[in-house]
């Protein structure tokens, strides 16, 4: 295997500090406190804890605890009072599920434990300038099964940024389906970045249903950065005029990781622009899927659509599929796609050892500079250099490092 | 030390095809070597087997630099040994900046020599030092490697990364093609600034030109893959003369 991918190895090792590969980005605090390393000053941070919005004294905020609490912004409806939102099940394949067919899928959704749905509402008009955390954690032995719901709606001309950051706090074999409803309302912005670290043994569904309306701009930034099997299914719809979209993501895996992602945009609105920049990086024996399908409504004229995914292999044993999909029914639209896998580049790899930079840290270079296109998108400047802190680290293999241990057990 | 670099009877293939029929070359500190030859003759095959480009495959003969055997190394080691090759075409690397990359390969070499890595005020300190050597606008450090770099830009960052690496040998393929008047007198002051006792340069040219201004020591002419005529700087002359028929004649005659 790829020296670069020591982190990815095998999940049970080191045998004597097993938590070193389940928590990268978080740590414990002198207390026995949790934190989580991505968040910025000024972030105010909501915990989900195996699908419930917590609190608790054991996790606390990095910064003060004032920004911790609940305010107005976003709540958590108990489940029994509150409605479940009208979701259409996807079928999903994944190793836990023992059911092969698409058809019987769902099911597996159906019988698990439905966490509490946690709601972010921002205002009508209110710019909201502090960075919005949910950290959902997967945790307890006892719920390994789980379904939740973020709704998330951005009132008419308000702003925000919210990002998400999975991770997997114990060594069970999580299976986690997530639901993230997301409006951006007329004239509204939002920032949507979404950090997946969980173990190899979780595996991950994430259903995004994104709606963007008139004069409306909504960006993700989607980074995989570690698990054991990840979907992603991002539907999206432009709805008003000048609708503006755009999404981003980062898949990186390997060892014998599974990622698949599934894009779904539909133009039903005139004059909307969307942009899409897909990459991924696949070591070991990794396998990805992606499918990008953008759909443009006949109504939808003077369309602007581009998408591209660009697959970078490591290793002979990877393996990438990128299947994107044009259905165009309005005449007066500008629209491509364009999807790559290579592999590192023997040209400049020998340019880089030629000025003394070894292989390994020469590939690095290499991987670093594929997954730069996707990170440079993240607005935000400091957010954007932790995320590329991670992304180096995730790429070097350094997650192992017992000092980013949540446990400190060694 | 007697000898920098010492080739013997060197035999190269690419894609199965011999290009080098038996290359000898010694290279003494202190000296600067020129390679003139047509176009073919297998200059640019010679500095990428020299700098380990493993494309090339070494069907026979031996390469020693300073008494090791340079063939049995990997590129980056045959860099931090001393060897610098200076590219024709210098490579492209989108994403990764200019002064990223020099960073790495200082700090590589650094590490190689048991020394700390550089501090970012160092690491600047010592770039603009050199890159004025060269004359390189600060502004190219973060720009990606050779990316949207000009021909000569190129060549004149294949210059910088010698600077800042201070090679014992430098071989630098056909470094004056793309160079204006101005930036040639800029490069080859250059070259003539990190020339001391101790290293050696290989300097592969077509022209004269390049040659006013770095006077080399010995000439040679390479042609299919084999050194046909060696001699002192006035056989550069010759060649921008009178060209290579004659000496190609002269040689295929000899057998
Ligand atoms: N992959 C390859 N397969 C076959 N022949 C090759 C390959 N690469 C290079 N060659 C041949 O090797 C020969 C030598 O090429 P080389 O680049 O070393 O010449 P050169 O002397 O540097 O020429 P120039 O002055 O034009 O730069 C040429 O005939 C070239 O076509
Ligand atoms: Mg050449």
């Amino acid at each position: 295997m790829d020296n670069n991918y020591k982190y990815l190895g095998n999940f049970t090792e080191p045998k004597d500090c097993p938590n070193a590969l389940l928590s990268n980005t978080l740590q414990n605090d002198s207390h026995g406190n949790f934190k989580c390393r991505v968040p910025l000053k000024n972030t105010k941070q909501y915990f989900v804890v195996d699908g419930m919005l917590k609190e608790s004294d054991s996790f606390v905020c990095s910064e003060n605890d004032s920004a911790c609490s609940n305010d107005i912004i976003a709540e958590c409806t108990d489940f029994a009072n509150g409605k479940e939102s009208v979701q259409r099940e996807f079928s999903v394949h994944t190793r836990l599920g023992k059911v092969s067919t698409k058809l019987s899928m769902p099911k597996i959704f159906r019988e698990i434990e439905k966490g509490a749905p946690l709601n972010i509402n921002l205002p009508e008009g209110k710019v909201v300038e502090n960075l919005l955390q949910i950290i959902a954690i997967r945790t307890n032995p006892q719920k390994t099964e789980l379904k939740y719901d973020i709704n998330i709606t951005a009132q008419k001309n308000s702003s925000g940024k919210i990002i998400l950051c999975s991770h997997t706090l114990a060594e069970e074999k999580f299976l986690t389906a997530e639901n993230i409803n997301i409006k951006v309302c007329e004239g509204a912005t939002l920032d949507f970045l979404a950090m997946q670290n969980e173990h190899n043994l979780s595996s991950h569904v994430t259903h995004f249903t994104i709606e963007v309306c008139k004069n409306a701009t909504f960006h993700l930034n989607l980074i995989t950065l570690h698990g054991g099997e990840i979907n992603n299914n991002i539907e999206t719809y432009l709805t008003g005029e000048h609708a503006n979209c755009e999404l981003d993501g980062l898949y990186l895996a390997d060892g014998k990781q599974k990622i698949k992602t599934e894009i779904n945009l539909t133009h039903k609105a005139p004059k909307c622009n969307s942009l899409q920049l897909f990459k991924g990086i696949l070591g070991g024996e990794a396998v990805s899927n992606f499918s990008g399908e953008i759909l443009v409504a006949p109504d939808a004229q003077k369309t602007e659509a581009y998408q591209s995914n660009n697959n970078l292999l490591t290793s002979d044993t990877a393996r990438a599929t990128s299947e994107p999909h044009l259905i165009i029914y309005a005449d007066d639209v500008k629209c491509s796609h364009g999807a790559t896998i290579g592999s590192l580049d023997e040209g400049e790899l020998f340019y880089m050892r030629s000025r003394g930079i070894n292989m390994d840290e020469a590939k690095l270079l290499q991987q670093q500079a594929f997954a730069y296109a996707v990170l440079e998108k993240i607005s935000n400047e400091e957010l954007r250099s932790r995320l590329s802190d991670l992304v180096e680290r995730r790429l070097r293999g350094e997650f192992t490092h017992c000092s980013d241990c949540s446990k400190h057990c060694c | 030390m007697e000898k920098l670099l010492e080739i013997n009877n060197l035999h190269a293939t690419i894609s199965g095809k011999e290009i080098l029929k038996g290359i000898n070359l010694v290279v003494k500190p202190g000296e600067i070597h020129a390679i003139m030859g047509p176009n073919g003759s297998g200059k640019s095959t010679l500095s990428a087997v020299l700098a380990g480009n493993e494309n090339y495959i070494v069907t026979d003969g031996t390469v020693k630099f300073m008494g090791k055997n340079l063939l049995e190394m990997k590129p980056e080691e045959r860099s931090w040994a001393g060897i610098f090759l200076g590219f024709q075409y210098p490579v492209e690397i989108p994403g990764v900046t200019n002064v990223n990359f020099m960073k790495t390969a200082v700090n590589e070499h650094r590490k190689e020599k048991n020394l700390p890595a550089l501090s970012a005020a160092e690491y600047l300190k010592m770039m603009r030092e050199k890159m004025a050597i060269v004359q390189m606008d600060p502004s190219f450090s973060s720009r990606g490697v050779n990316v949207g770099f000009s021909g000569g830009e190129k060549k004149r960052n294949e210059i910088f990364q010698m600077a800042m690496l201070d090679p014992a040998l430098a071989i630098l393929d056909e470094t004056d093609s793309g160079l204006d008047v101005d930036a040639l007198r800029i490069v080859a002051n250059g070259v003539n600034k990190l020339k001391t006792n101790d290293n050696a340069f290989i300097i592969i040219t077509h022209y004269q030109r390049l040659l006013d201004y770095i006077i080399p020591d010995i000439v040679h002419v390479l042609y299919k893959g084999k050194i046909i005529k060696t001699a002192g700087k006035e056989l550069a002359h010759v060649v921008e003369t009178k060209g290579y028929d004659e000496m190609i004649k002269e040689q295929e005659e000899n057998g």
